[in-house]
């Protein structure tokens, strides 16, 4: 097991006020996958949510990040429990997104909660042309 | 004119492996910065509007976004909602976690369908899953 450090820092500053968020966290974590890559302009899988950990595939997210490190062309991402669920997210050039887990809800009615999904699968496509992007995620074992 | 700067650094060292990650990016032209923190409990409250108009809670776009879960414990709901109600995104942030955002747009669709066209989230509402919790958000506009 290994102990992941999360920091994300916010400064903000409007005429002469400033503002300035900086927090940090830990997650405990036993497998991490971590890869640069160019995405080209049609939709691909990333990688898979699910047992056994095969080829592109981690049983589940205790942390993940995806940065868009293009900066010109930013990217979609997709969040999917194929077959139901499914959230799109756009991700400019230079920025980045994070998630916590593989839970998701979505609904196309505007109505409240009622039950997550299980994402298994995350995929990504340019925004009209090949883009480079790097991800990071991280798992453990479930006991 | 505001500038805004979002930054995240990971870090990770597993058997002598480095797995560290970071990234900024600066928004140079934000001219609303809205910082809350606010106590949410099991109940949905609507935390942010997002449209074109500004208004007490509203900002009229967003150029940067970061929700904080800042309970120790306690996770937090968070629900995306576009004008009339209809495409809903619904995801959840950990103890101590956060999301962040560099635009407001996003999709869904709830067969698996492909993806169409994304749309606006106008507004943002948030719960603790099971216990109280507070959130501290951090939303620009330029």
């Amino acid at each position: 097991m290994a102990t992941l450090t999360v920091t994300n820092n916010t400064s903000l500053t409007l005429g002469s006020t400033s503002y300035a968020v900086n927090r940090s966290y830990t997650v405990e974590c036993e497998w991490a996958d971590k890869r640069a890559l160019t995405v080209p302009n049609s939709e691909v899988s990333l990688l898979t949510i699910g047992t056994p950990a095969t080829s592109g595939q981690v049983p589940n997210i205790v942390f993940f990040m995806l940065k868009c490190r293009d900066t010109t062309t930013g990217l979609r991402i997709r969040f999917i429990d194929t077959g139901n669920d499914a959230v799109d997210f756009k991700v400019d050039a230079g920025e980045h997104i994070v998630w916590h887990d593989n839970k998701l809800e979505v609904n196309t009615t505007g109505a409240t909660f009622t039950a997550y999904v299980t994402l298994d699968t995350i995929f990504v496509n340019g925004d009209g042309a090949t883009t480079d992007i790097e991800y990071l995620v991280c798992s453990r074992k479930i006991t | 004119m505001a500038s805004a700067t979002n930054t995240i650094t990971v870090g990770l060292t597993i058997d002598s492996v480095v797995y560290d990650m970071s990234n900024t990016f600066t928004t140079s032209s934000a001219t609303d910065a809205y910082i809350r923190r606010v106590n949410v409990d099991t109940t949905e409250i609507q935390i942010l509007q997002v449209g074109a108009t500004v208004a007490a809670g509203k900002i009229e776009s967003i150029r940067g976004l970061v929700i904080h879960n800042l309970s120790t414990k306690n996770t937090v709901r968070i629900r995306f909602t576009e004008t009339g109600s209809n495409q809903t995104a619904i995801f959840r942030i950990p103890p101590k976690g956060f999301h962040n955002f560099g635009n407001a747009q996003y999709s869904v669709n709830n067969t698996g369908g492909a993806f169409v066209a994304f749309v606006n989230v106008a507004s943002i509402y948030a719960s603790a899953e099971y216990d109280d919790a507070t959130i501290l958000f951090i939303a620009q506009h330029d």
